[in-house]
């Protein structure tokens, strides 16, 4: 190549890639300051080509998703508390609903846990009308989210429309079933909604409602509607139509299970009638005023087709007052089938004439024998005169019948027989309805009538106490303006007033009552009569009740001296004593003194012609001394006298929480057997009942804890941690849970600790489960014995001398036999 | 790709964003470095962009909370830390499981220096990428001129051909190269400097 030929950038570009070499070329370039700078740029561009040419072509292509696992897409719905997006789980391939919180959406720690205790209790709801929560967390921003089931469906109101405008009542009914079927599921599980309203109820097309967003409310919760309405007026009108008049007041400590169903009696009322039931536009203040205080126009005032017992049922669910309203979703829910059916619904059971004409016309009874039926329905022999008699020719029988019923009521002591008396009851109110007009000079009459009105509210089977406390305290009040102390009328409205405390759980109230009674009873009869035995009987109890353990004690053993005094030695009523004072044994820990009266008392019913060995009182009796001797370690007697007490309550009384807790009772002697598989088939059994019952666990919780510590046994510890873990959920959702149960409850919970290695966890929780046993029950009881137990030796494995000599000493004093208390209180 | 913060801009943003779009800005600069940094430690494809995504979640979770001390060190080894201890975790549990593919790691996961540099190159290969993207969506740069470039890199044409195929001079392509370099030059940098802004 010449050596004067100008030098381009085609020569400079194969100089860089090393094509050209040409000597001469190369040394003019590099003379050249400009040609160097450009083969020099050259070569860095290449330099960066090479760079790209090995660039991995492959650009990875991952979403990183602020939810670990699911594909965000779009948005669903976006409210005052969050977003919802629809989204698909990678993991499953299928689509969900996302929740997101707003950022800040709780102002304190403790509003975030309680959120978080909610979305973990509702995750454990499993049924096909409540939607399901998969799992919950945070979103690495701090966001919380709760991932669901994705439905597809419309809210409540627009799927009943259609069905209105034909005139399907029963499809809506049908729906509302299933809803409130659903909500009882939910609460029977310890969750309230708090916020149902048609957007929280979608129904897909096939007629299957699902309920979204349950105890999310609570979560958001008390604070919020602790503030004055009027500063959310604008977000509140929304729901405003379905807030109870409790919620309304802004009393947090009022809503219930049955503001759910106050809630559930407005998406009725709407449904059926395509109207609300109170009219909410308007200034506020008013609005407020009307939910308080304006009862709802009757249904079927808007659509005609609605019949006189829809209408019921719709206006008790919507009642001002909780106590007027059905009491629980289930409630409603029997009633909407009871409909569904043609059955007498459950709202006008206190109108005894339309319970009588709706059987009558289930049964097809013609109606010229209908008198003499009405008779049969409530269950007793009172002639027709007694039903229409003129009240003022003829009270002198009267006074005397009220008083043979009265009489007859007293003998039945609910305490150990559940006779049914809710006819006899419904008798009595409408006799109380007619009393004052009719016998408003007879106040000896009024008196008694009201006061065996009231013992029938206390005893039925359905019993209400408000009504109860009016009536009771009617004849009490009657009694003191005409009678003077000391009296025995006097005396027996002390007795039952005292019962009707008790019952309430207003136990100092009633342990006054009852001793003003027995003093009264005492001064009128002195000590050995069979009333004084009486009162100090439930004298004892109440005491006992009271965790005064001690002081219950002489109290029994005098009631037990008087009534063997005094009565036969086969009667029932010493059988009942020697009952009591068994409980008091088992209480203070002294399982053999309890087992040997426990006997004595069987001895007794076992002989009575009216009870029999196969009868209700034998079973509750055997189911102490069963758990006396599993206290005690005889666990193959514990076994055979339990299994025997599940057969006998199977027949005296079937599907009762007494049955279910002989059940638990004989669980957890297979437990101490290892027998397993048994243990959890009884608990099985219990579970069930108690479901049936509407008995949520967090009042009831000794199956679902044993069920943790069965898990536990076999060496389950996932399943024993989760189980145990949902009833601790419970019972500090509760309000104020049984201390001996909470106790159980962490004294597991501190097993499964340890048996993961964490001792000083194990520790911190056992002393925990000790605090919360120490208000109820004595170091001897056998599940304190086992806490301790262990306790001491996590302080010996952890070499805290100190601290396991504290818990041995305890140990061993209660392992020492049992003196007699002090007879300081002997009355 | 949001390459307009600085990464200091993106954590102060991490730190009270009352939204999710500063963790997706966040997780789009930092997750393709994290799969390539797995997938060169040996993980497979479904793994890698596991450890990614968790390791993306801690970090912005413990940032949250406070722990990331600044001073302690820079973004990168603290990010690494984490992405290191994830991947071992895989590790691990493919070998209990014990399963052939993968039981081990191409690298020693102890190895600060090389795990350094596996990071860098990933950086770097990241940052490529997003300044071709740029180049393509962003310059006004002309299409041929570009569709030059992308002949002579990636279909590995000499420039005759080059010229040939698009009917342009040999020198028009040159040009091209230059033009195309010098863009890239200056994109680069600048990604450069906002993922620089991390220490």
């Amino acid at each position: 190549m010449p050596g004067d030929e100008t030098i381009t950038t085609a020569h400079l570009e194969m100089i860089a890639s090393g094509v050209l070499v040409d000597k001469v070329i190369l040394e003019r370039v590099a003379a050249d300051p400009t040609l160097s700078a450009e083969l020099e740029q050259i070569r860095r561009d290449n330099e960066l080509m090479s760079e790209f040419v090995s660039l991995d072509p492959h650009t990875p292509d991952h979403e990183f998703d602020p939810i670990t696992g699911y594909e965000l897409l779009e948005e669903i719905h976006r409210g005052g508390q969050g977003i919802v997006q629809r989204a698909r789980q990678r993991s499953a391939d299928r689509m969900v609903a996302i929740k997101t919180l707003l950022q800040g959406a709780f102002a304190s720690d403790s509003q975030r846990h309680r959120f978080e205790r909610e979305v973990r209790l509702i995750a454990r709801l499993n049924h096909p009308s409540i939607v399901t929560v998969h799992e919950s967390g945070r979103t690495p921003m701090g966001s919380h989210y709760i991932v669901m089931e994705l439905v597809d469906g419309v809210p409540v109101d627009q799927y009943c429309e259609p069905l209105r405008h034909a005139g399907d009542l029963r499809g809506i009914v049908r729906v509302f079933t299933a809803i409130t079927e659903a909500v009882r599921y939910a609460h029977q599980r310890g969750v309230i909604h708090r916020d149902l309203k048609p957007g929280n109820i979608l129904v897909s097309a096939s007629g299957q409602p699902h309920i979204l967003d349950f105890g999310i409310a609570r979560a958001f919760g008390n604070d919020t509607q602790a503030e004055p309405l009027a500063t959310k007026t604008g977000e509140f009108v929304g729901t405003l139509s379905f807030a109870s008049p409790e919620q309304i007041a802004s009393d947090p400590d009022l809503v219930d299970v049955r503001s759910d169903v106050y809630a559930l009696g407005v998406l009725l009322y709407q449904a059926l009638t395509g109207e609300r039931p109170i009219d909410v536009t308007g200034a506020l203040a008013e609005v407020i005023a009307r939910i308080a205080t304006e009862p709802p126009a009757a249904p079927s005032s808007h659509n005609a087709a609605i019949d006189t017992d829809l209408d019921t049922i719709t206006l008790t669910a919507l009642e001002k007052r909780v106590t007027d309203r059905y009491q629980t979703a289930g409630e409603l829910h029997r009633d909407l089938e009871n409909w569904l059916q043609g059955r007498a619904i459950s709202a006008r059971a206190h109108d005894f004439w339309y319970v009588a004409r709706k059987t009558l016309r289930r049964h097809r009874v013609p109606v010229g024998i209908g008198a003499v039926f009405l008779v049969l329905v409530i269950g007793f022999s009172i002639t027709t005169g007694i039903l229409s008699f003129n009240l003022q020719r003829e009270n002198k029988t009267l006074n005397g019948t009220v008083r043979g019923l009265g009489g007859a009521l007293r003998a039945i002591d609910s305490e150990t027989t559940p006779t049914p008396v809710r006819d006899l009851n419904q008798f009595l109110s409408q006799l109380v309805e007619n009393i004052q007009s009719e016998v408003g000079d007879r106040s000896d009459v009024e008196s008694a009538v009201r006061e065996a009105a009231g013992i029938a509210y206390l005893d039925a089977p359905s019993s209400n106490y408000a009504e109860a406390d009016f009536q009771l305290n009617r004849a009490y009040v009657l009694r003191l303006q005409s009678l003077t102390a000391p009296h025995p009328d006097l005396a027996a409205s002390l007795h039952n007033l005292g019962r009707l405390r008790f019952k309430q759980r207003r136990f100092t109230e009633a342990e006054t009552y009852y001793r003003q009674a027995l003093a009264m009873r005492e001064a009128l009869f002195g000590k050995e009569h069979a009333d004084v035995a009486w009162t100090m009987h439930h004298l004892a109890f109440t005491l006992q009740i009271q965790g005064r353990r001690d002081e219950a004690l002489p109290f029994w053993t005098e009631a037990l001296r008087i009534r063997r005094a005094v009565l036969n030695p086969g009667d029932i009523n010493i059988a009942n004593t020697l009952s009591g004072l068994a409980t008091n044994h088992l209480a203070r820990g002294d399982s053999a003194s309890a087992a040997a009266v426990l006997r004595a008392a069987l001895d007794i019913i076992h002989d009575d012609p009216d009870y029999g060995p196969d009868s209700l009182p034998v079973g509750r009796v055997k189911h102490n001394l069963g758990v006396a001797f599993d206290n005690l370690g005889a666990f193959g007697d514990s076994e055979q006298v339990l299994q025997d007490v599940v057969r006998i309550k199977n027949l005296s009384e079937p599907g009762s929480m007494q049955l279910a807790r002989s059940h638990i009772a004989l669980a957890r002697t297979l437990l101490h057997l290892r027998r397993f598989d048994d243990a959890a088939r009884e608990l099985q059994l219990a579970l069930a009942i108690q479901e049936n019952l509407e008995i949520p666990i967090n009042r009831e919780p000794d199956a679902a804890i044993l069920l943790a510590q069965i898990g536990l046994a076999q060496g389950d510890k996932d399943a024993a941690n989760s189980q145990i873990d949902s009833v601790i959920d419970a019972l500090a959702y509760a309000d104020s849970p049984d201390p001996g149960s909470v106790g159980e409850a962490q004294s597991i919970r501190a097993l499964i600790v340890a048996a993961d290695g964490d001792i000083n966890g194990a520790i911190e929780i056992a002393v925990a489960a000790d605090a919360w046993f120490a208000s109820v029950r004595t170091d001897r009881d056998p599940r304190v014995l086992e806490n301790l137990k262990r306790l001491g030796d996590w302080y010996t494995q952890q070499q805290r001398s100190a601290e396991a000599a504290e818990i041995d000493a305890r140990i061993e004093a209660a392992s020492r036999p049992l003196a007699m208390p002090t007879e300081k209180h002997q009355p | 790709m949001d390459m307009t913060r600085t990464s200091t801009v993106l954590l102060e943003g991490l730190k009270d964003s009352q939204n999710d779009q500063v963790w997706s800005a966040f997780a789009r600069r930092y997750g393709p470095i994290l799969v390539g940094f797995g997938r060169r430690l040996g993980l497979n494809e479904t793994d890698a962009a596991e450890v990614a995504q968790e390791t993306l979640v801690r970090f912005v979770e413990e940032y949250r909370a406070g722990k990331y001390d600044r001073e302690r060190g820079r973004l990168r080894s603290w990010m690494l830390t984490i992405a290191r201890t994830r991947a071992a975790a895989v590790f691990r549990q493919r070998s209990v499981r014990g399963e052939r593919e993968g039981v081990t790691a191409l690298v020693n996961l102890g190895d600060e220096h090389t795990l350094t540099q596996i990071w860098q190159t990933e950086r770097r290969q990241v940052i490529l990428r997003a300044a071709l993207e740029e180049l393509r969506s962003a310059t006004k740069t002309n299409e041929k001129t570009i569709e030059a470039f992308e002949l002579l890199v990636h279909g590995g044409c000499p420039p005759g051909v080059v010229a040939e195929q698009l009917g342009m001079s040999i020198e028009d392509v040159y040009r091209a190269k230059s033009r195309v370099s010098q863009k890239l030059r200056e994109i680069i940098t600048r990604l450069e400097a906002e993922y620089d802004g991390e220490s």
